[in-house]
């Protein structure tokens, strides 16, 4: 007969390596990072151990139960409510005594504890010895040391996991006790890293933002240039494979026009995005991420934000989704409505494939340097937005606490497996909403007349051609705006299926206006379905919409107008 | 050679590198500025400055290589022009990279 299951609930401060031990546990694949805030909500995991099913629950990253932020109230509400039968606590061994904090508040809910002190080797390699046997002894509960990453560790953890024990030391002072424990059982003969001193360049007060730039620079070219022949590869490929079907008969139309030409128009740009990806997750495991949050702070909190919202910011780079929930992490209402308004301007993978043609076709001499304008951008105008949004409507002060993780360097397969669970996401959407749009965008432009300007969907742009009289916009153009509400890579799978030649319909100038105009107008509909979610307000979700196409329209006739009088 | 005087020869080396690629691209030669910029900060400052501007110059020069590379391949399967990237250069920081690493105890 089958045991019933155990639940545990896997408990410590952020970016201790929780999600990294359940992947090691469980043969999960979540995703990892390096910086605080990587995990906002509950994720579970199965594992069978000894013919036992187990469920695990990784929860937010916290440093306290007090539960200030939301993540905290997650794991809170969680360790209180549901009662699990065991707290796994996640504890980073390069950082003993503050981890206990934490400690010593969960000891007080009586569950049942086993310990995992993570990340020995990277504190054997700081000169930190830490006496487990010692601490076992004082906490009362089972503690193993475990190397998540490299899955060390992992056999004892389990069997551990089957005898836990409930923490029955009492204590007055939290602070102070942690601190005692920590004198007793740790060893220090302090050494630095060759990486640890990077630090000090890194964050350099003069030097920091333009090794920052330089940094982004690098990405952009690598997503944009390196990745090339990879487009071209797939892009002769689709065109290849869309001449072989023909137009012969509706169904091979369909097939050809509608399916082959418009997800292909899109699953050509997967190269750059998993390029992209590559890059921000090498950032993001060496530690640098971090560093950039620090060294932009003083100018973030010129315009009302702090580091916390540097993190959901630079996530927003890759979707604005996760990003947008990321600001979990923020416990100041305030900077978290503005980080979450402001986010939708940071620009997603989505975006990239828009830029990469409208940059690859008016401007192939400097397509990686007019992508990175518009990422800079948009970042300009999230923060002049967080500006006045912190002036007029979340009026406040916005204080910044951070913690700096370590350095390392990237293992090759913490790479792939992020870079690969981000673009999975992404050739989903095309394997899903933009498959069925590319059949929608078919049918629209094939009905009732087979030539598109007499088709419903010419009938839709001729009739809010209009509104984008000041930039000159064609009416295809306009469609493709209209369909990329749903998933802004349909902008460019619009394109695909209605316009031939680019040239024919836009001036470098206008292709510029319409690139700032595809970076700002409207959220999609999954980000501001969790705008809704997250700020629990319709009023709110609103202004993201009629702020953002307002600033769009303003921001494209203004540089339309401008850049015309040079192209 | 000392450390510090090695930092100051590739600071000028970076910045010779700057002027020639001023006339192609801006943020290339900005690059390049930042490197050079680090390596004389290096040159009074030492250890620390000398390995974030080797590290920053050798992946400067990988990725200007993958960038050749990805031109070749382009204009011999598809369209494009071959193009020479002077961020190449960079590789030489591997040299003072890998005798700081071996060489110097924190």
């Amino acid at each position: 007969m089958q045991k019933t299951a155990v639940r545990v609930a896997m408990v410590g401060n952020p970016n201790v390596g929780k999600t990294a031990l359940l992947n090691a546990i469980t043969g999960g694949s979540f995703e990892v990072g390096n910086f605080p805030g990587t995990t906002v909500e509950k994720k579970e995991g199965k594992a069978k151990i000894k013919g036992v099913e187990v469920d695990f629950v990784d929860l937010p990253g916290i440093y306290s139960l007090e539960a200030y932020s939301l993540d905290e109230k997650i794991a809170r509400d969680y360790l209180v409510n549901e009662k699990p039968d065991v707290v796994l606590n996640v504890i980073d061994a390069t950082n003993l005594e503050r981890n206990l904090y934490l400690t010593l508040q969960v000891c007080k809910l009586r569950i049942p504890m086993v310990i995992a002190l993570n990340m020995v080797d990277e504190a054997k390699k700081r000169g930190i010895e830490i006496d487990v046997k010692k601490l076992q002894e004082i906490l009362g509960v089972p503690v193993v040391e475990t190397v998540a990453v490299e899955s060390k560790g992992i056999d004892k953890l389990k069997n551990a996991i089957f005898n836990p024990s409930v923490c029955r030391i009492e204590f007055e002072n939290r602070q102070k006790f942690a601190e005692q424990i920590a004198e007793q059982v740790v060893r220090k003969t302090e050494k630095l890293t060759h990486l640890d001193v990077l630090d000090e360049v890194f964050t350099d007060s003069i030097l920091g933002i333009p090794i920052f730039f330089s940094v982004m620079w690098m990405l952009f070219r690598f997503t944009y240039d390196v990745a090339s022949p990879f487009v071209n590869a797939i892009d002769l490929l689709f065109s290849t494979i869309s001449d072989a079907v023909g137009d012969g008969s509706v169904i091979a139309s369909l097939i050809s026009h509608g399916v082959i030409k418009g997800v292909g128009s899109v699953l050509v740009f997967v190269p750059n995005i998993a390029f992209l990806f590559i890059a921000l997750a090498f950032m993001e495991l060496s530690g640098y991420m971090a560093r950039a949050a620090f060294i932009m702070d003083r100018t973030m909190s010129r315009f009302g934000l702090n580091g916390r919202a540097v993190i959901p910011l630079i996530m927003g780079f890759g979707c604005n989704v996760p990003a947008i929930m990321a600001t979990r992490a923020i416990d100041d209402r305030k900077v978290r409505l503005t980080t979450i308004l402001v986010n939708p301007f940071m620009s997603c993978s989505a975006r990239l494939p828009i830029y990469i043609l409208f940059a690859g076709t008016f401007f192939p001499s400097m397509a990686s340097a007019a992508i990175m304008s518009l990422y800079m951008l948009g970042v300009l105008l999230a923060l002049v937005s967080a500006f006045f949004l912190r002036r007029f409507a979340f009026k406040g002060e916005a204080e910044f606490i951070m913690e700096m993780p370590p350095y390392r360097v990237p293992k090759f397969s913490a790479i792939a497996k992020l870079t690969w669970s981000r673009v999975k996401h992404f050739l989903e959407k095309a394997g899903t909403i933009i498959l069925a749009m590319s059949v929608v965008i078919w049918f629209l432009t094939n009905y009732p007349s087979s030539t598109v300007g007499e088709s419903y969907a010419g009938m839709i742009g001729k009739a809010l051609e209009p509104l984008f009289a000041p930039m000159h916009w064609s009416w295809e153009l306009v469609v493709a705006l209209i369909m990329g509400f749903v998933a802004k890579e349909v902008v460019v799978e619009t394109i695909g299926i209605t316009v031939g030649d680019l040239h024919s319909l836009l001036t470098p100038a206008q292709a510029f206006g319409f690139m700032i105009f595809s970076l700002l107008y409207m959220p999609c509909l999954a980000t501001l379905a969790v705008i809704r979610s997250e700020t629990g307000s319709w009023k709110w979700t609103a202004f993201a919409v009629g702020y953002s196409f307002m600033l769009a329209y303003v921001m494209a006739f203004l540089l339309t107008e401008t850049l015309s009088l040079r192209w | 050679m000392n450390d510090k005087t090695m930092s100051l020869a590739l600071a000028l080396i970076f910045m010779a590198l700057a002027v020639l690629e001023a006339r192609n691209s801006a943020l290339n030669t900005f690059v390049l500025l930042t490197i050079a910029a680090t390596y004389f900060k290096g040159a009074k400052k030492g250890y620390a400055y000398m390995m974030a501007a080797s590290l920053i110059a050798v992946c400067f020069a990988a990725v200007s290589g993958l960038s050749m590379l990805a031109s070749v391949i382009n204009a011999t399967f598809f369209e494009g022009q071959k193009s020479f990237e002077v961020g190449i250069v960079g590789f030489v920081s591997l040299i003072p990279l890998l005798k700081l690493r071996r060489g110097h105890t924190l």
